[in-house]
């Protein structure tokens, strides 16, 4: 579409926006300006995108001012004012409005007229070594600020959830997750240490257990994320738990091996901003996506789709969106969902990683 | 929506305008002979269907309510069958459940309620170009802009 209609006096733009679902393809949420500028970089290598970016503050500033949707889709007119908008995006439904704004195009852009997309080459580093926590169910990602360190990037991030009680009365089950950035290519180094994190608090929050300390790992280097799970009662939503995280990581190439600790600030208060992890909604929603193929044809038709959800999984699975979703376009999709996951149910046997 | 509640109050009245009294068998008798416009003491799908436009004017499923009560399937309606038709038409709107919203399309009509609405613009907004340099949306005006949300999950 942004070839049909780039000379038709229309400008299109992806904007990036805070992570929604981390630990896809291993992502996990950037923490300043200059990394979710690598993951502009990242994807427009990916999709080999023509389509310039912009990239929302760090304060979501954007986002929110267009409200707030997770893969919002918007038309301005030439004044600034909205024309079309839409929760999610939809690729058929945009050509519509621009063909009702501005006009058919003759000749359509088609899927096999643009590049094809990078594939890249999957790492050699272990994955699914290490047992998942059985989480409990709606948990949202609690408020969170990192204290920037001088010295080195955060190779590995905490992710901190809660359960709808904790948010509600202030006690309930306090989720960390420490993940590892793909951006940075470093891997644990299982031999130097484990994952550990110290929790303090001036008495605004009780704490079941006040260090944490990861599980032996029998491999001497993984990538998989260190979990932890305690029970946490917030006095005061706006005095922060402190936590510090110490990691031992190494790079891919074996050009470094380091041990840093790294400080959080974390906060009682639901982070609207910041989605759920792919467990929780997506994994609901696409674990028996293979099943759906009633008829055993290896393609799923919209009456083979659940009522009421066609749009949705037309909309993440349709590729090349002709209304079916074909057994490659399946594939496609299992492998970029399970991507490091470990998620059982999506699992092909393909459990690489990028 | 609408349709669909239209439907259920004039269901609703037909039920109690029918067989709201404790003389049920007289009245259906009596609604029965109303219908029979010509007296033989049998309602022709024709007679049937006048009378349920007339009582049930949004009611569109007369094919499937006369399969329900014509038991002997002589295509015209018995007194007999004529006082089973409230459970039939009960039934009919009872099965008649709308087709699910799309999932969504329940979140664009929701997003629609939100700001900005269509017709707004969004205010003074600075974010930042692919390599770091400040955009100004206001920069934007003067083309048709399309602006597609996301991120790499």
């Amino acid at each position: 579409m942004y070839r049909d209609y780039r000379d038709k006096g229309v400008q299109f733009f992806y904007v990036y926006k805070a992570v929604e679902h981390p630990e896809i393809n291993n992502f996990v949420s950037p923490l300043d300006i200059e990394e979710r500028l690598k993951h502009i970089a990242h994807a427009k290598k990916r999709f080999q995108t023509e389509i310039p970016w912009i990239c929302d503050t760090m304060d979501n500033k954007v986002e929110n001012a267009f409200g707030g949707a997770p893969n919002g889709g918007f038309i301005l007119d030439p004044q600034g004012k909205v024309v079309r908008k839409r929760f999610w995006a939809n690729p058929q439904a945009l050509r519509s409005d621009l063909e009702e704004l501005i006009g058919k195009v003759e000749n359509v852009t088609k899927v096999e007229d643009l590049p094809t997309a990078f594939t890249p080459e999957p790492r050699k580093i272990a994955s699914g070594v290490v047992p998942r926590l059985q989480l409990p169910g709606r948990m949202r990602p609690l408020d969170i600020q990192h204290v920037p360190d001088d010295d080195n990037p955060f190779f590995a991030k905490l992710r901190v959830e809660g359960t709808p009680r904790l948010f509600n009365t202030g006690k309930g089950n306090l989720y960390f997750g420490v993940y590892l950035d793909p951006l940075y290519k470093v891997h644990w180094n299982n031999r130097a240490g484990k994952v550990k994190l110290e929790l303090k608090t001036e008495g605004n929050v009780v704490l079941e257990q006040q260090t944490l300390t990861s599980a032996e790992v029998k491999e001497d280097a993984d990538v998989d994320p260190r979990q932890f799970l305690i029970e946490a009662t917030f006095k005061d939503q706006t005095a922060p738990l402190i936590a510090f995280l110490t990691y031992t990581v190494c790079d891919d190439a074996e050009t470094f091996c380091i041990e840093v600790t790294q400080e959080y600030h974390i906060y009682g208060r639901s982070n609207t901003n910041l989605g759920t992890r792919p467990g929780i909604f997506l994994n609901e929603m696409f674990a028996n996506v293979r099943d759906m193929d009633t008829n055993g044809d290896g393609d799923l038709t919209t009456d083979e789709l659940p009522p009421g959800k066609v749009s949705m999984y037309v909309g993440h699975m349709d590729y090349n969106a002709n209304n079916v979703i074909e057994k490659s376009e399946i594939d496609r999709f299992c492998k970029m969902f399970n991507n490091g996951r470990g998620v059982s149910k999506f699992n092909d046997g393909r459990r690489g990683q990028e | 929506m609408i349709k669909s509640l239209k439907f259920l109050i004039a269901g609703s009245l037909f039920f109690v305008g029918t067989y709201g009294s404790a003389q049920e068998a007289d009245v259906a008798l009596a609604r029965f002979n109303e219908a029979d416009s010509d007296a033989n003491g049998s309602l022709s799908l024709l007679e049937f269907k006048s009378y349920v436009e007339a009582k049930l004017p949004t009611f569109e499923q007369f094919d499937l309510l006369v399969e329900r009560l014509d038991a002997d399937q002589d295509n015209a309606i018995s007194p007999e069958e004529f006082g089973g038709r409230r459970d039939a038409v009960k039934q009919i709107i009872a099965n008649a459940t709308p087709a699910p919203m799309e999932f969504v399309d329940e979140f664009n009509l929701q997003f629609l309620k939100r700001e900005p609405l269509v017709g707004e613009g969004v205010g003074d907004l600075v974010a930042f170009d692919e390599n770091g340099e400040e955009v100004d949306f206001a920069s934007l005006k003067g083309k048709y802009t399309v602006l597609n949300f996301g991120c790499l999950t």
